[in-house]
Protein backbone atom coordinates (compact mmCIF):
# COMPACT_ATOMS: atom_id res chain seq x y z
CA UNK A 1 0.00 0.00 0.00
CA UNK A 2 2.99 2.02 0.00
CA UNK A 3 3.35 2.52 -3.68
CA UNK A 4 1.15 5.33 -3.84
CA UNK A 5 -1.90 3.46 -5.50
CA UNK A 6 -4.01 3.28 -2.22
CA UNK A 7 -7.61 4.68 -2.45
CA UNK A 8 -7.93 3.55 -6.79
CA UNK A 9 -10.40 1.12 -7.71
CA UNK A 10 -9.07 -0.73 -10.71
CA UNK A 11 -11.68 -2.66 -12.53
CA UNK A 12 -10.94 -6.45 -13.71
CA UNK A 13 -12.54 -7.54 -17.22
CA UNK A 14 -13.55 -4.18 -17.83
CA UNK A 15 -16.54 -4.25 -20.62
CA UNK A 16 -17.86 -1.83 -22.94
CA UNK A 17 -22.03 -1.82 -21.88
CA UNK A 18 -24.46 -0.35 -24.65
CA UNK A 19 -26.26 2.36 -22.73
CA UNK A 20 -30.17 2.62 -23.08
CA UNK A 21 -29.64 5.31 -25.69
CA UNK A 22 -27.27 3.43 -27.61
CA UNK A 23 -29.93 0.38 -28.43
CA UNK A 24 -32.36 2.74 -28.62
CA UNK A 25 -30.32 4.64 -31.43
CA UNK A 26 -29.25 1.49 -33.19
CA UNK A 27 -32.65 0.13 -33.24
CA UNK A 28 -34.19 3.80 -34.35
CA UNK A 29 -31.38 3.36 -37.18
CA UNK A 30 -32.20 -0.28 -38.52
CA UNK A 31 -36.25 0.65 -38.39
CA UNK A 32 -35.78 3.69 -40.23
CA UNK A 33 -33.70 1.87 -42.83
CA UNK A 34 -35.84 -1.19 -43.46
CA UNK A 35 -38.89 1.52 -43.35
CA UNK A 36 -36.96 3.64 -46.15
CA UNK A 37 -36.06 0.74 -47.83
CA UNK A 38 -39.33 -1.04 -48.32
CA UNK A 39 -40.59 1.11 -50.63
CA UNK A 40 -37.66 0.36 -53.14
CA UNK A 41 -38.16 -3.48 -52.14
CA UNK A 42 -41.87 -3.02 -53.21
CA UNK A 43 -41.17 -1.60 -56.32
CA UNK A 44 -38.20 -3.88 -57.28
CA UNK A 45 -40.48 -7.12 -56.33
CA UNK A 46 -43.70 -5.86 -58.56
CA UNK A 47 -40.81 -5.67 -61.22
CA UNK A 48 -39.39 -8.93 -60.85
CA UNK A 49 -43.54 -10.24 -60.43
CA UNK A 50 -44.91 -8.48 -63.39
CA UNK A 51 -41.66 -10.02 -65.91
CA UNK A 52 -42.39 -13.44 -64.52
CA UNK A 53 -46.00 -13.09 -64.82
CA UNK A 54 -45.39 -12.32 -68.33
CA UNK A 55 -43.18 -15.29 -69.07
CA UNK A 56 -45.58 -17.49 -67.11
CA UNK A 57 -48.64 -16.49 -68.85
CA UNK A 58 -46.54 -16.18 -73.01
CA UNK A 59 -45.40 -19.57 -71.56
CA UNK A 60 -49.46 -21.40 -71.28
CA UNK A 61 -50.13 -19.31 -74.51
CA UNK A 62 -53.71 -18.39 -75.28
CA UNK A 63 -55.50 -18.43 -78.35
CA UNK A 64 -54.96 -15.19 -80.16
CA UNK A 65 -52.71 -12.30 -79.08
CA UNK A 66 -54.91 -10.27 -77.85
CA UNK A 67 -56.95 -12.84 -75.39
CA UNK A 68 -52.63 -13.39 -74.44
CA UNK A 69 -52.27 -9.50 -73.75
CA UNK A 70 -55.58 -8.89 -72.07
CA UNK A 71 -54.80 -11.83 -69.53
CA UNK A 72 -50.95 -10.41 -68.82
CA UNK A 73 -52.24 -7.50 -67.52
CA UNK A 74 -55.51 -9.02 -65.52
CA UNK A 75 -52.71 -11.27 -63.65
CA UNK A 76 -50.32 -9.03 -63.69
CA UNK A 77 -52.17 -6.12 -62.10
CA UNK A 78 -53.44 -8.66 -59.89
CA UNK A 79 -50.31 -9.63 -58.04
CA UNK A 80 -48.75 -6.35 -58.01
CA UNK A 81 -52.34 -5.20 -56.71
CA UNK A 82 -52.02 -7.74 -54.22
CA UNK A 83 -48.36 -6.99 -53.13
CA UNK A 84 -48.77 -3.39 -53.13
CA UNK A 85 -51.79 -2.61 -51.48
CA UNK A 86 -52.75 -5.97 -49.57
CA UNK A 87 -49.75 -7.56 -48.73
CA UNK A 88 -48.47 -5.06 -45.88
CA UNK A 89 -52.09 -4.67 -44.88
CA UNK A 90 -52.77 -8.70 -44.43
CA UNK A 91 -49.43 -9.45 -42.64
CA UNK A 92 -49.88 -6.93 -39.64
CA UNK A 93 -53.64 -7.76 -39.18
CA UNK A 94 -54.99 -8.96 -36.49
CA UNK A 95 -58.98 -8.88 -36.90
CA UNK A 96 -59.66 -10.86 -33.84
CA UNK A 97 -61.89 -7.77 -32.55
CA UNK A 98 -64.23 -8.37 -35.77
CA UNK A 99 -67.36 -10.97 -35.63
CA UNK A 100 -65.58 -13.33 -38.21
CA UNK A 101 -61.79 -13.18 -37.95
CA UNK A 102 -60.77 -15.18 -41.02
CA UNK A 103 -57.47 -16.81 -39.48
CA UNK A 104 -55.51 -12.97 -39.68
CA UNK A 105 -55.23 -12.83 -36.10
CA UNK A 106 -51.40 -12.93 -35.58
CA UNK A 107 -50.81 -9.26 -36.60
CA UNK A 108 -50.45 -6.19 -34.80
CA UNK A 109 -52.75 -3.82 -36.16
CA UNK A 110 -56.57 -4.13 -35.29
CA UNK A 111 -57.31 -1.26 -37.52
CA UNK A 112 -56.01 1.52 -39.52
CA UNK A 113 -54.78 3.43 -36.32
CA UNK A 114 -52.21 5.90 -35.71
CA UNK A 115 -49.22 3.49 -35.44
CA UNK A 116 -50.54 1.77 -39.13
CA UNK A 117 -50.48 4.91 -40.70
CA UNK A 118 -47.33 6.13 -39.10
CA UNK A 119 -45.51 2.68 -40.37
CA UNK A 120 -47.43 1.31 -43.68
CA UNK A 121 -48.79 3.98 -44.19
CA UNK A 122 -45.60 6.26 -44.90
CA UNK A 123 -44.05 2.72 -46.49
CA UNK A 124 -47.15 2.92 -49.11
CA UNK A 125 -46.49 6.16 -50.23
CA UNK A 126 -42.82 6.34 -49.98
CA UNK A 127 -43.79 3.08 -53.14
CA UNK A 128 -45.93 5.40 -54.93
CA UNK A 129 -43.52 8.46 -55.36
CA UNK A 130 -41.13 5.71 -56.53
CA UNK A 131 -43.44 4.31 -58.52
CA UNK A 132 -44.19 7.60 -60.12
CA UNK A 133 -40.88 8.20 -61.49
CA UNK A 134 -40.19 4.48 -61.87
CA UNK A 135 -40.56 4.54 -65.72
CA UNK A 136 -37.77 7.35 -65.68
CA UNK A 137 -35.84 5.26 -63.80
CA UNK A 138 -36.88 1.87 -66.14
CA UNK A 139 -35.80 3.91 -69.48
CA UNK A 140 -32.68 4.44 -67.81
CA UNK A 141 -31.57 1.50 -66.08
CA UNK A 142 -32.56 -0.68 -69.53
CA UNK A 143 -30.86 1.78 -71.69
CA UNK A 144 -27.50 1.02 -69.37
CA UNK A 145 -28.22 -2.40 -70.41
CA UNK A 146 -28.69 -1.91 -73.58
CA UNK A 147 -25.61 0.48 -73.84
CA UNK A 148 -23.08 -2.11 -72.16
CA UNK A 149 -24.10 -4.69 -74.51
CA UNK A 150 -23.64 -2.80 -77.67
CA UNK A 151 -20.26 -1.42 -75.82
CA UNK A 152 -19.49 -5.19 -75.33
CA UNK A 153 -20.11 -5.51 -78.60
CA UNK A 154 -18.12 -3.02 -80.16
CA UNK A 155 -14.97 -4.61 -78.61
CA UNK A 156 -14.67 -2.57 -75.49
CA UNK A 157 -15.21 0.52 -77.40
CA UNK A 158 -17.19 3.98 -77.79
CA UNK A 159 -18.19 5.17 -81.04
CA UNK A 160 -17.33 3.51 -84.45
CA UNK A 161 -14.72 1.21 -84.93
CA UNK A 162 -12.48 3.07 -86.93
CA UNK A 163 -9.98 -0.26 -87.25
CA UNK A 164 -8.79 -0.90 -90.74
CA UNK A 165 -9.80 -4.04 -92.04
CA UNK A 166 -7.10 -6.19 -93.03
CA UNK A 167 -5.59 -6.75 -96.37
CA UNK A 168 -4.94 -10.00 -97.14
CA UNK B 1 -30.06 -10.37 -86.27
CA UNK B 2 -28.54 -10.97 -83.32
CA UNK B 3 -27.07 -7.61 -84.17
CA UNK B 4 -30.53 -5.95 -85.16
CA UNK B 5 -31.97 -7.02 -81.69
CA UNK B 6 -28.69 -5.57 -80.28
CA UNK B 7 -29.22 -2.20 -82.03
CA UNK B 8 -32.30 -1.84 -82.28
CA UNK B 9 -35.09 -0.46 -79.44
CA UNK B 10 -36.79 -2.05 -77.26
CA UNK B 11 -40.39 -3.75 -77.60
CA UNK B 12 -43.25 -2.02 -76.87
CA UNK B 13 -44.87 -4.13 -74.15
CA UNK B 14 -47.93 -2.48 -73.84
CA UNK B 15 -49.75 -4.68 -71.02
CA UNK B 16 -46.76 -3.79 -68.69
CA UNK B 17 -47.81 -0.39 -68.54
CA UNK B 18 -51.30 -0.99 -68.74
CA UNK B 19 -50.96 -3.33 -65.41
CA UNK B 20 -48.50 -0.71 -63.98
CA UNK B 21 -51.49 1.79 -64.84
CA UNK B 22 -54.36 -0.33 -62.95
CA UNK B 23 -52.26 -0.63 -60.23
CA UNK B 24 -50.95 3.02 -59.71
CA UNK B 25 -55.44 3.58 -60.15
CA UNK B 26 -56.52 0.99 -57.74
CA UNK B 27 -53.86 1.87 -54.92
CA UNK B 28 -55.25 5.49 -55.09
CA UNK B 29 -58.18 4.58 -54.83
CA UNK B 30 -57.88 2.23 -51.99
CA UNK B 31 -56.27 4.20 -49.05
CA UNK B 32 -57.04 8.02 -51.18
CA UNK B 33 -59.49 8.98 -48.84
CA UNK B 34 -57.58 8.60 -45.68
CA UNK B 35 -54.20 8.89 -47.87
CA UNK B 36 -54.85 11.99 -50.24
CA UNK B 37 -51.27 12.68 -50.99
CA UNK B 38 -51.94 9.26 -53.30
CA UNK B 39 -54.26 11.17 -55.49
CA UNK B 40 -51.35 13.52 -56.73
CA UNK B 41 -48.74 10.55 -56.92
CA UNK B 42 -51.12 9.04 -59.07
CA UNK B 43 -51.30 12.45 -61.44
CA UNK B 44 -47.77 12.44 -61.33
CA UNK B 45 -47.38 8.98 -61.99
CA UNK B 46 -49.74 8.70 -64.99
CA UNK B 47 -48.21 11.83 -66.36
CA UNK B 48 -44.76 10.79 -66.35
CA UNK B 49 -45.71 7.39 -68.13
CA UNK B 50 -47.74 9.15 -70.43
CA UNK B 51 -45.27 11.67 -71.59
CA UNK B 52 -42.58 9.32 -71.64
CA UNK B 53 -44.22 6.27 -73.19
CA UNK B 54 -45.06 8.97 -75.82
CA UNK B 55 -41.61 10.10 -76.47
CA UNK B 56 -40.20 6.52 -76.32
CA UNK B 57 -42.92 5.31 -78.78
CA UNK B 58 -42.00 7.82 -81.40
CA UNK B 59 -38.06 7.86 -80.70
CA UNK B 60 -37.00 4.52 -78.89
CA UNK B 61 -39.41 1.78 -79.40
CA UNK B 62 -39.23 -0.84 -82.04
CA UNK B 63 -42.91 -0.14 -84.55
CA UNK B 64 -45.45 -2.41 -82.54
CA UNK B 65 -47.83 -4.61 -84.23
CA UNK B 66 -51.35 -3.29 -85.09
CA UNK B 67 -53.50 -3.51 -81.77
CA UNK B 68 -57.16 -2.92 -81.81
CA UNK B 69 -59.09 -1.76 -79.53
CA UNK B 70 -59.87 -4.87 -77.69
CA UNK B 71 -57.05 -4.56 -74.78
CA UNK B 72 -57.96 -0.87 -74.47
CA UNK B 73 -61.77 -1.51 -73.72
CA UNK B 74 -60.71 -4.49 -71.18
CA UNK B 75 -58.11 -2.50 -69.17
CA UNK B 76 -61.37 0.07 -69.43
CA UNK B 77 -63.85 -2.40 -68.04
CA UNK B 78 -61.21 -3.17 -65.32
CA UNK B 79 -61.17 -0.20 -64.05
CA UNK B 80 -64.89 0.00 -62.78
CA UNK B 81 -64.43 -1.70 -59.75
CA UNK B 82 -61.91 1.00 -58.67
CA UNK B 83 -64.49 3.34 -57.55
CA UNK B 84 -66.25 0.64 -55.56
CA UNK B 85 -63.40 0.01 -53.61
CA UNK B 86 -62.69 3.66 -53.18
CA UNK B 87 -66.23 4.02 -51.27
CA UNK B 88 -65.72 0.57 -49.35
CA UNK B 89 -61.92 1.57 -48.06
CA UNK B 90 -63.51 5.27 -47.58
CA UNK B 91 -66.49 4.08 -45.56
CA UNK B 92 -63.82 2.02 -43.29
CA UNK B 93 -61.75 4.96 -42.99
CA UNK B 94 -64.44 7.46 -42.28
CA UNK B 95 -65.96 5.85 -39.83
CA UNK B 96 -63.19 4.60 -38.00
CA UNK B 97 -62.95 5.76 -34.25
CA UNK B 98 -59.67 7.37 -33.91
CA UNK B 99 -59.19 8.92 -37.34
CA UNK B 100 -61.73 11.33 -36.79
CA UNK B 101 -63.52 11.07 -33.53
CA UNK B 102 -60.01 11.12 -31.86
CA UNK B 103 -61.22 7.92 -29.43
CA UNK B 104 -58.64 5.62 -28.18
CA UNK B 105 -58.84 2.69 -26.21
CA UNK B 106 -56.24 1.64 -23.63
CA UNK B 107 -54.56 -0.74 -23.94
CA UNK B 108 -52.95 -3.33 -20.68
CA UNK B 109 -49.60 -3.88 -21.85
CA UNK B 110 -47.29 -2.28 -24.74
CA UNK B 111 -47.27 -5.70 -26.19
CA UNK B 112 -50.83 -5.82 -26.43
CA UNK B 113 -52.99 -5.08 -29.28
CA UNK B 114 -55.38 -1.79 -28.76
CA UNK B 115 -58.87 -2.41 -29.37
CA UNK B 116 -60.81 0.44 -31.67
CA UNK B 117 -64.48 -0.14 -31.09
CA UNK B 118 -64.38 -0.71 -35.16
CA UNK B 119 -66.11 -3.48 -36.40
CA UNK B 120 -67.79 -4.04 -39.47
CA UNK B 121 -71.07 -5.76 -37.61
CA UNK B 122 -71.36 -1.65 -37.27
CA UNK B 123 -72.49 -1.44 -40.43
CA UNK B 124 -76.01 -3.00 -39.59
CA UNK B 125 -76.51 -0.95 -37.11
CA UNK B 126 -77.43 2.60 -37.08
CA UNK B 127 -74.10 3.42 -35.76
CA UNK B 128 -72.35 2.62 -38.40
CA UNK B 129 -74.65 4.90 -40.66
CA UNK B 130 -73.74 8.39 -39.10
CA UNK B 131 -71.86 11.29 -41.12
CA UNK B 132 -69.95 11.24 -42.84
CA UNK B 133 -69.42 8.08 -43.65
CA UNK B 134 -73.12 7.38 -44.80
CA UNK B 135 -73.30 8.72 -48.51
CA UNK B 136 -69.87 6.28 -48.79
CA UNK B 137 -71.82 3.48 -47.29
CA UNK B 138 -74.94 4.00 -49.63
CA UNK B 139 -72.55 4.23 -52.87
CA UNK B 140 -70.79 1.27 -51.61
CA UNK B 141 -74.47 -0.58 -51.83
CA UNK B 142 -75.51 0.50 -54.98
CA UNK B 143 -72.11 0.03 -56.79
CA UNK B 144 -71.59 -3.82 -55.21
CA UNK B 145 -75.41 -4.53 -56.69
CA UNK B 146 -74.26 -2.85 -59.86
CA UNK B 147 -71.28 -4.59 -60.00
CA UNK B 148 -72.37 -8.07 -59.46
CA UNK B 149 -75.92 -8.67 -60.13
CA UNK B 150 -75.96 -5.27 -63.21
CA UNK B 151 -76.08 -7.32 -65.83
CA UNK B 152 -78.78 -9.99 -64.73
CA UNK B 153 -81.00 -6.47 -63.54
CA UNK B 154 -80.40 -5.36 -67.18
CA UNK B 155 -81.99 -7.93 -68.33
CA UNK B 156 -84.84 -8.25 -66.55
CA UNK B 157 -85.76 -4.38 -67.32
CA UNK B 158 -85.17 -5.21 -71.18
CA UNK B 159 -88.07 -7.48 -70.32
CA UNK B 160 -89.94 -5.16 -68.74
CA UNK B 161 -88.94 -2.29 -71.22
CA UNK B 162 -87.70 -3.58 -74.50
CA UNK B 163 -86.76 -0.26 -75.52
CA UNK B 164 -84.13 -0.17 -73.53
CA UNK B 165 -82.40 -2.51 -75.58
CA UNK B 166 -79.27 -1.16 -77.41
CA UNK B 167 -78.77 -3.09 -79.69
CA UNK B 168 -76.59 -3.02 -83.09
CA UNK B 169 -77.96 -0.39 -85.46
CA UNK B 170 -79.08 -2.22 -89.03
CA UNK B 171 -79.11 0.12 -92.29
CA UNK B 172 -82.25 0.13 -94.26
CA UNK B 173 -80.82 1.84 -97.31
CA UNK B 174 -83.65 0.69 -99.33
CA UNK B 175 -85.60 3.67 -99.01
CA UNK B 176 -86.47 7.30 -101.17
CA UNK B 177 -85.04 10.35 -100.30
CA UNK B 178 -85.38 12.36 -97.45
CA UNK B 179 -88.56 14.62 -98.48
CA UNK B 180 -90.00 11.66 -99.79
CA UNK B 181 -89.94 9.05 -96.73
CA UNK B 182 -91.26 11.67 -94.19
CA UNK B 183 -94.95 11.36 -92.83
CA UNK B 184 -97.53 13.53 -94.08
CA UNK B 185 -97.39 15.65 -90.75
CA UNK B 186 -93.94 16.36 -90.72
CA UNK B 187 -93.39 17.15 -94.71
CA UNK B 188 -96.54 20.30 -94.01
CA UNK B 189 -94.73 21.65 -90.91
CA UNK B 190 -91.39 21.74 -92.86
CA UNK B 191 -93.32 23.19 -95.92
CA UNK B 192 -95.38 25.95 -93.81
CA UNK B 193 -91.85 26.62 -92.37
CA UNK B 194 -90.08 27.24 -94.86
CA UNK B 195 -92.94 29.09 -97.01
CA UNK B 196 -93.32 31.06 -93.71
CA UNK B 197 -90.04 32.45 -92.99
CA UNK B 198 -89.27 32.94 -96.91
CA UNK B 199 -92.50 35.54 -96.33
CA UNK B 200 -90.11 37.51 -94.10
CA UNK B 201 -88.74 38.98 -97.42
CA UNK B 202 -91.62 40.98 -98.18
CA UNK B 203 -91.34 42.71 -94.45
CA UNK B 204 -90.44 46.27 -94.46
CA UNK B 205 -86.91 45.95 -92.47
CA UNK B 206 -86.24 49.51 -92.79
CA UNK B 207 -88.44 50.05 -89.97
CA UNK B 208 -86.14 48.00 -88.01
CA UNK B 209 -82.96 50.27 -88.95
CA UNK B 210 -81.94 47.97 -92.10
CA UNK B 211 -81.61 47.80 -95.37
CA UNK B 212 -84.35 46.22 -97.43
CA UNK B 213 -83.27 42.85 -98.80
CA UNK B 214 -80.13 42.73 -96.94
CA UNK B 215 -81.16 39.96 -95.26
CA UNK B 216 -81.85 36.32 -96.91
CA UNK B 217 -84.93 34.67 -95.85
CA UNK B 218 -84.18 31.08 -96.88
CA UNK B 219 -84.11 28.02 -94.61
CA UNK B 220 -83.18 25.92 -97.88
CA UNK B 221 -81.68 26.80 -101.05
CA UNK B 222 -83.75 27.01 -104.14
CA UNK B 223 -83.11 23.73 -105.28
CA UNK B 224 -83.96 21.97 -101.80
CA UNK B 225 -86.94 24.11 -101.29
CA UNK B 226 -88.20 22.42 -104.60
CA UNK B 227 -87.43 19.51 -104.08
CA UNK B 228 -89.51 19.74 -100.75
CA UNK B 229 -92.64 21.50 -102.22
CA UNK B 230 -92.61 18.49 -104.85
CA UNK B 231 -92.48 15.85 -102.10
CA UNK B 232 -94.98 13.10 -101.84
CA UNK B 233 -95.11 10.16 -99.73
CA UNK B 234 -94.18 6.87 -101.73
CA UNK B 235 -95.88 4.80 -98.32
CA UNK B 236 -92.14 3.91 -96.55
CA UNK B 237 -91.49 7.11 -93.87
CA UNK B 238 -89.12 7.37 -91.43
Amino acid sequence: MGDGTAGTVTVKNQTNYDTICDSYKSLSNKAFLMNESLGYVIVGVNTVIRTIMIMMITWIGYSSETVLLAKITTFTFLMLFFNTAFLLMLVNADMSEQPVAFGFTMGTYSDFNGNWWKQTGNSLISTMSINAIFPIIEWGMFLAIRLFFRWIDRGFKWGENKEQPTKT
Amino acid sequence: MQYVNLYAGPEFLMHFKYSAMLNIVYVTMMYGIALPILFLYAILGLLVLFISEKLLFFYTYRLPPSYDASLAKHVIGQMRFAPMIMMVFGYWFLSSNQLLENKIFMIQRASDTPLTGHTYGDFVYADGWGAPQWPLALMSIFMIIQAFFGGMIMKCLIQCFPSLEVGNEELDEDIDTYWNVLDDGDRKWSQSECTNFRGYANMNLEKFGMKQKSKDFKLLEEEEFQALMDSKSTGRTL
